[in-house]
């Protein structure tokens, strides 16, 4: 990894990306928000004050129908006085055009509704919405100052300048911190990871207990990573030992060879060396193999292939396979076998497992002992009478090729127990070994999930 | 016998060959399986012995592709010893036995053999002889010279399978799988410690023996020389 790549740009962050379109997004609310608040505002003062002016010219046309055009000049003057805020205009024309009363300048240049600007003298510029309307009398004008539409106007837009300005440096600030928070957090992770990468295979990323979405990734990251160390370590232990139980078979067949080419003559010593070399390497191949089938079962490859059958037909099989080589070592072979018992699973493997139990049992137990197998609905036990597993060393003859100092004199591969471990995990036995006092019980129990009936 | 061959590496093929020819079968080899398919469609072998890893066709389609056509020729398949699955694909697949590789010859040569003269199932008989030792399979009696031999259940069943073949080399293995549905080898003495308590049981001191061991492959159960 580049150095660089931690500390990128704070602007490449997601967490700012996130930021920007929630703003963008914020902005964009408040925006249609205030477009709308000005829209309906803005036409609800134009309509109030249209409706004045209708309301005025409909008034002042009452006055000229009853008194005539000079009525309605009196009328007209009469408001022009009472309006303290100066935001009425009155204008009543003769049909020459003549002014006869009022307080704008010119007629409009047409009847009915429109907007006028007014100039003049003595007049604040503004806009006014004006009415006219032809009488007998003559035109006559009434129109408002649009002036407090416009002030309100302003006075939205600045608001909305306010609340957009307020809310885009608020989202930033906030946006900016989250980043920062995130930001750290994740530099916190790449840092640890990158430890890793380099070899501290035993880092760990930090992780709060209980803690956020970080923390929990970090821990799952962490469990991850206690995995693959494991899988490493047992990957290099397996890779020592192959290493080691191999080179002691290769180097005695070497040892052999070596010593038939310098002092073996005639046929007969040649022919009974070329066997003993066989025997060294179908030795070795068998170590292969075992190896090769454990993998196979510990990749659970086989979990297709699973059927129901009887272990209870097996496990009696197995016993009479070994009936004769327990007599031979004068021990008691017992079997207490609950008969019919279905086992959802690999026939084979569970065969070879209780076959490899069994040839511990006998090999290992007392000569002239004796040596049981039970097996009852959802657990398997065989248990010797010989000299046991001391309880610190019981998790480690489940291991490839671990053989104790005692059972070093006798064959085997040290494969046995470990094929066992895995058939059993293959099957989602549990498997414990105890203390038979004396000798070995190895237990094995399984739920209703591996039973079932024939 | 003939027998065709098919296997690719070249080490293997020929030294089942060389073995084969010297045990006085004739042997046709192909490297491949589509060339073993083309060779065994003929139906003029009497074994045929196929390798489960082959190019263009491997074992198992080459062996389902005869099985369909109808050609019944026994076939041993040859497997890696470590596949655990392998055994039951091959036999799925129409194979009438199998052998995990790497194997003694001893062992492919008593198999092959034990192919070549297996017995059609109808026939099956009652009484089973070899010299002065009787068996009937009826009253699961045995006797020899007319002296009855008390044999329990499992040395009865070993018993029955060595008189079934007698005459034949029967390997170690062959006796595992045959007698107890062993389809592993356990590595230690069991099977011995089998024939011994049985020939200890058939052969009185002084009688002749009946169960002969062959060095380096197996047991025959044959008629004193």
């Amino acid at each position: 990894m580049h150095p660089t790549e931690g500390r990128g740009a704070w602007w490449r962050t997601t967490a700012f990306r996130i930021t920007l379109l929630h703003l963008a997004l914020t902005l964009l609310g408040t925006l249609a928000l205030s477009g709308l608040a000005w829209w309906a505002t803005t036409r609800f003062a134009l309509n109030q004050i249209a409706d004045e002016v209708a309301r005025d010219t409909s008034v002042l046309a009452q006055a000229a129908q009853l008194g005539g055009p000079r009525n309605l000049a009196l009328a007209i003057d009469a408001r022009i006085a009472a309006d303290r805020s100066g935001t009425q205009y009155f204008l009543l024309a003769a049909p020459d055009g003549q002014r006869l009363a009022g307080n704008l300048a010119a007629a409009p240049p047409a009847f009915g509704w429109q907007r006028l600007s007014l100039t003049g003298p003595g007049v604040p510029p503004g806009e006014v919405l004006a009415l006219a309307t032809p009488l007998p009398a003559g035109l006559l004008v009434v129109a408002r100052d649009l002036a407090p539409v416009r002030q309100q106007e302003r006075f939205l837009l600045g608001a909305a300048g306010w609340v957009g300005g307020g809310a885009l440096l608020l989202g930033l600030g906030g946006g900016l911190l989250i980043a920062r928070g995130v930001t750290r957090r994740a530099a916190a992770m790449d840092a640890a990871l990158a430890r890793v990468q380099a070899g501290e295979m035993a880092h760990r990323l930090p992780a709060r207990p209980g803690g956020d979405e970080f923390d929990r990734l970090a821990r799952r990251i962490n469990t991850a990573l206690d995995r693959v160390q494991g899988l490493m370590q047992t990957l290099r232990q397996v890779t020592d030992d192959i290493a080691h139980d191999l080179r002691t078979p290769l180097n005695r067949l070497r040892q052999r060879l070596d010593l038939a080419l310098r002092t073996g003559s005639g046929d007969e010593a040649w022919r009974a060396e070329a066997e003993g070399a066989i025997a060294e390497c179908d030795q070795l191949l068998e170590i292969f193999a075992a190896l090769l089938r454990i993998a196979q079962v510990e990749a659970g490859a086989r979990r297709a292939g699973f059927a129901l059958f009887d272990i209870s037909a097996v496990a009696a099989t197995v016993a009479e396979v070994y009936a004769p080589a327990a007599e031979e070592r004068g021990q008691r072979l017992r079997t207490t076998i609950a008969p019919g018992i279905a086992l959802l699973g690999d026939r084979d493997l569970i065969t070879q497992m209780l076959a490899n139990l069994l040839d511990n049992a006998v090999k290992h137990g007392r000569e002239g002992g004796e040596v049981t197998l039970r097996l009852a609905p959802g657990m398997l036990t065989i248990a010797d009478d010989g000299p046991g597993i001391p309880a610190a060393q019981r998790d480690a003859v489940l291991r490839r090729f671990t053989r104790l100092d005692a059972a070093r004199a006798t064959p085997g591969s040290g494969l046995g127990l470990a094929l066992v471990a895995a058939v059993a995990e293959l099957h989602g036995m549990q498997l414990s070994l105890g203390d038979a006092a004396p000798g070995l019980v190895v237990a094995l129990t399984w739920g209703d999930g591996q039973s079932g009936s024939l | 016998m003939k027998i065709l061959l098919v296997e690719d590496d070249p080490e293997t093929a020929a030294f089942v060959k060389r073995g084969l020819t010297e045990a006085g079968h004739i042997v046709d080899h192909a490297a491949d399986g589509r060339d073993g398919l083309f060779l065994a469609s003929d139906a003029t072998y009497d074994v045929l012995v196929v390798d489960r890893m082959l190019p263009q066709l491997d074992g198992l389609g080459m062996l389902r592709a005869l099985r369909a056509a109808g050609i019944r020729t026994p076939a041993l398949f040859l497997t890696a010893r470590a596949g655990v699955g392998d055994r039951v694909e091959g036999l799925e697949a129409g194979a009438d036995d199998y052998l995990g590789k790497p194997f003694a010859f001893a062992e492919l040569l008593a198999r092959v053999n034990a192919l070549a003269r297996r017995p059609p199932l109808a026939a099956a008989p009652t009484l089973l002889k070899v010299a002065d030792l009787e068996m009937d399979l009826l009253k699961r009696s045995v006797s020899r010279g007319g002296q009855r031999i008390d044999l329990q259940p499992r040395e009865f069943r070993l018993l029955e399978f060595l008189l079934r073949r007698a005459g034949e080399v029967v390997t170690r293995t062959m006796l595992l799988e045959g007698v107890w549905d062993f389809h592993f080898d356990p590595k230690t003495s069991v099977v011995e410690t089998h024939i011994s308590r049985l020939r200890a049981k058939l052969e009185q001191p002084g009688a002749p023996a009946l169960i002969h061991t062959s060095r380096g492959a197996g047991y025959c159960l044959r008629a004193p020389d």
